[in-house]
């Protein structure tokens, strides 16, 4: 009944035609002894230049597709191309070292035994003027000048991070690649740290792969991000379109907060215990719906308001969670399903125990999926 | 309260300072010795020959370390890093020459490899009527390296296992092949091990007495024992002694001032710590690799057992076993369990002191015990000698000497055994225990000592197998018609009845052996765990 996806656009859009600078196609890898699936059918473009995220829970598959690209595992099948080479097919393996890519691991692996200077210079080749050169360049962008001399327990954790940033970047490679670089950094330095990071990797105009479970720092990061689950890549997209377009539950549950309620497909509008939603708010990603079919549709936190209310009533409050700049009213609808509900105006005139009124407020399209 | 504190803490601090005595007297009393000696000081000890015999001394002890590090690299290297097959059963095998006393072994390879021995007689029908020289440098060289390297060996494998995979990964995609990456980086984060393992080799080679008289080199172990059974001026030996023994701090110094590693630490606090990808070798590289590891264990490990095994049957048949004097084995055993049992209550008394207390003395008594660890037995049982002869005459010529002399050499291995099991115990597991209504006494019973009982045992047990294998100092201090199973095999072997010393060598590796292995793999093992652990994603 629904076929609106033109409005939607399609989710595999931007598997763009030319050629990229990394190109993933079909590639399964898979572990021993049991031959577990780690990535399935894969296939992904990076155009030169982009900041791209892959996000994923743990046990997804994002660091094995990271290290695959970087050469560290070998796959089964499908191939990996690197800046127009053949880095890893089934029957060949360019090894690490030769695929001038830059790594930028989770515990940052720093050489204990060499300093900030000898660790970025450690993969820099070329005289000892261009070196020197070229060490200074990085020690001024990451600004770690004046700790060249130190060891890596001497430094700080973001400046630790930053040292890793500066020695995959020293060899000048193709793209830089970094698997989870903030989860070990606290929540106030990650979020500034982050930031910086992708200044200096934007303005040095190199290509970058991220991979992190952490949705906020994919949506805030990145140019494209894609949603890797099961070793599936779901959606690959720019963030606003993957919030505003999920493919599927999972990944609009992924991407950020949703507040789901069910649904059942009627003519020109669904039908919810709250309300009617028209259909031209709706987009259904790839499912088409029937009359009467029952559907779950993912709202975001913003697309819901609640009031006091003594005639319309839709639930009761059951409990509220305050959190400095935020509250959240645990609504229990009369069905017995519960709502989490969003208190924007921060006026708090709402009891536990009392009876409210829900509303819609659509800002973004309502994504239904299949229930 | 209060005052029953202080009062087992003064006994404590008594018994303490008493064993600072016991272990430094004998050091003192041999300076004081050659001293005072008439005849002119110097001029004994710098005589030429003291040169000959030094540089020859350093240059095995050199020669030795260099050889066992680079057999122990190889091995380690490529059993940790590499995809070869049977890697537990290759482990086992490179470990297990320690159950080699150096008197066994050395018999062996004289059996073996010596003139007229059993590979020249192999050889002979393809018209070989001579082997290399096997006595004097080359042989010992050889020898102590194949019975040393697996001191090494542990400690390098154990270190390269923990060497975070990351770092090998890092350099290989900065660009650097396997073999700049072992260069780079592997064999500096390799350093601290390598140098402490070398200590290790150093000290071994710079005391054995067995391996080296049997070879016919001359060092200073050696020199000493000539030098004591023969004359009658000990004084040369004392002198001797001093020299020995100062060479022997000289490499504790060395390994406390200059070869002291930069602690390394750990770059970040968790992360994922992953298995290192084993290096793939093609089928030519696996066979080689192989070969190399079958190769060393031929020489340390398949000879010794296969000599032995065939002297045993050859003794048998003489009836060797059967008129075996058993005493010596009762012997053996006796000193053996008296010298644990009074390592352990010593250890006791000051771990607690240590612990409990924090008292100075007390760590004092543990820091000055080690170096009964690091200085060779000879000298310290020339030292007791003296005292025993000048000072407490009484013991002179009895077992209590001897046992004097064994807690002076052993007491290290129980006290670290001990306070690390002392320092396990948390304070508020016994506070917990009393505060869930238990008298003292029964948590001492039901919580402290099942704490500690793994060390006191590991410690002791550890110090009988020693005792039993101990040689140059049991030859000093045993007195006069008491024989020992290390005594007994060493005048047997070093006059070549190889078949009468088969059965009690046999004896000694099999009792010795395995407990000796057991404990040099959980000691290198089981300590310092890496803190990252299952953080896999």
């Amino acid at each position: 009944m629904f076929e609106n996806n033109k409005t939607i656009g399609s989710y595999h859009s931007d598997f763009e035609k030319e050629k990229g600078l990394i190109e993933v196609e079909n590639v399964k890898c898979s572990y021993p002894p049991f031959d577990q699936i780690v990535l399935d059918d894969l296939s992904l473009v990076i155009n030169s230049g982009e900041f791209v995220t892959i996000l994923g829970h743990s046990g997804s598959g994002k660091t094995t597709l990271l290290r695959s690209l970087a050469g560290f595992e070998i796959i089964q099948e499908g191939y990996i191309r690197i800046n127009g080479m053949l880095a890893s097919t089934s029957w060949t393996h360019l090894p690490p070292e030769k695929r001038k890519i830059g790594f930028i691991f989770q515990d940052y692996a720093l050489f204990p035994h060499l300093t900030v200077r000898q660790n970025i210079s450690f993969g820099v080749v070329g005289n000892k003027n261009d070196k020197k050169k070229r060490e200074n360049y990085i020690l001024d962008l990451i600004g770690l000048k004046k700790q060249d001399y130190r060891y890596p327990h001497q430094l700080s954790g973001g400046q630790q991070q930053r040292v890793a940033l500066g020695r995959a970047l020293a060899p000048n490679p193709v793209a830089i690649l970094m698997d989870e670089p903030f989860s070990n950094l606290d929540r106030q330095l990650r979020s500034s740290l982050s930031r910086e990071i992708r200044d200096i990797i934007k303005s040095s105009g190199i290509t970058a792969i991220l991979v992190t479970h952490d949705r906020e720092e994919a949506m805030i990061l990145s140019d494209r991000v894609g949603v890797l689950v099961d070793g599936k890549l779901i959606q690959i997209s720019e963030p606003e379109k993957l919030y505003r377009f999920p493919a599927s539950l999972e990944v609009s549950r992924m991407i950020s907060e949703t507040r789901l309620i069910q649904g059942i497909v009627q003519k020109k509008y669904i039908n919810t215990e709250i309300g009617k939603i028209s259909i031209e708010k709706i987009q259904s990603g790839d499912s088409t719906f029937n009359e009467g079919s029952p559907i779950i549709a993912s709202l975001r936190p913003e697309d819901l308001i609640i009031k006091k209310s003594n005639s319309d009533i839709h639930g009761t409050i059951v409990r509220k969670e305050f959190s400095g700049n935020n509250l959240i009213y645990c609504v229990e609808l009369k069905s017995g399903d519960f709502l989490h509900v969003d208190n924007f105006n921060r006026i708090d005139s709402l009891n536990e125990g009392e009876n409210v009124s829900l509303d819609f407020s659509l800002r973004n399209p309502i994504s239904i999926f299949p229930k | 309260m209060k005052i029953n504190i202080d009062i087992g803490q003064t006994f404590l601090s008594v018994f303490s300072f008493f064993i600072i005595l016991i272990i430094s007297i004998p050091l003192v009393y041999l300076v004081v010795r050659v001293l005072g000696s008439d005849g002119n000081l110097l001029e004994l000890i710098f005589r030429r020959r003291i040169y000959e015999i030094i540089i020859r001394t350093l240059t095995l002890v050199f020669s030795v370390t260099i050889l066992s590090l680079i057999i122990a690299l190889t091995l380690s290297w490529i059993i940790e890093r590499t995809d070869i097959p049977w890697k537990k059963f290759f482990t086992i095998l490179s470990v297990l020459p320690i159950v080699f006393p150096s008197y066994v072994a050395g018999m062996i390879f004289v059996d073996f490899l010596g003139p007229k021995g059993r590979v020249q007689g192999w050889l002979e029908p393809f018209g070989v009527t001579q082997l290399p020289e096997i006595y004097g440098f080359w042989g010992s060289t050889i020898l102590l390296s194949l019975l040393s390297y697996p001191y090494l060996f542990l400690i390098i494998r154990s270190s390269l296992s923990r060497i975070d995979a990351n770092l090998e990964e890092a350099s290989k995609i900065l660009g650097k092949n396997s073999l700049k990456t072992f260069f780079l980086v592997t064999f500096p984060l390799l350093r601290p091990a390598i140098s402490s393992g070398c200590i290790l080799v150093a000290l071994y080679t710079l005391s054995d007495f067995g391996a080296v008289s049997l070879l016919r080199y001359e060092t200073f172990t050696w020199a000493i024992m000539t030098q004591y059974e023969s004359s009658f001026n000990r004084v040369v030996a004392a002198s001797f002694s001093l020299v020995l023994i100062f060479f022997a701090l000289l490499i504790l110094i060395l390994d406390g001032v200059i070869v002291k590693p930069k602690n390394y630490y750990v770059s970040g606090i968790s992360g994922t710590s992953r298995k290192i990808k084993l290096i793939k070798l093609n089928l030519l590289n696996k066979i080689f690799s192989v070969f190399i590891i079958v190769l060393v264990i031929f020489f340390s490990v398949f000879f010794p057992f296969y000599g032995l095994t065939y002297w045993l049957i050859r003794g048998a048949i003489a009836g060797e076993i059967i008129n075996f004097n058993w005493i010596l084995v009762w012997n053996s055993i006796s000193v053996s369990f008296l010298a644990a049992i009074s390592c352990v209550f010593c250890s006791l008394l000051i771990s607690l002191l240590i612990v409990k207390y924090n008292n100075k003395i007390g760590i004092l008594t543990e820091k000055i015990s080690y170096l009964g660890f690091g200085l060779p037995g000879i000298a310290i049982a020339l030292g007791v000698i003296f005292v025993g002869l000048k000072l407490i005459s009484p013991l002179y010529q009895t077992i209590a000497l001897l046992i004097l002399g064994y807690i002076i050499l052993f007491l290290p291995v129980t006290i670290g055994a001990i306070k690390s099991s002392m320092l396990q115990i948390n304070p508020h597991i016994e506070e917990a225990s009393r505060s869930l209504g238990f008298r003292m006494w029964y948590t001492t019973l039901k919580i402290t000592i099942p704490i500690i009982i793994s060390g006191v045992l590991a410690g002791g047990i550890l110090v009988f197998m020693l005792t039993m294998k101990e040689l140059p100092a049991t030859m000093i201090l045993a007195p006069l018609g008491f024989e020992t199973l290390s005594t007994s095999i060493w005048s047997y072997s070093s006059e070549a009845f190889f078949a009468k010393s088969a059965f009690p060598s046999m004896l000694l590796v099999l009792i010795s052996g395995p407990f000796t292995a057991y404990l040099a793999f959980r000691g290198y093992t089981i300590s310092d765990k890496p803190v990252k652990e299952n953080l896999d994603v």
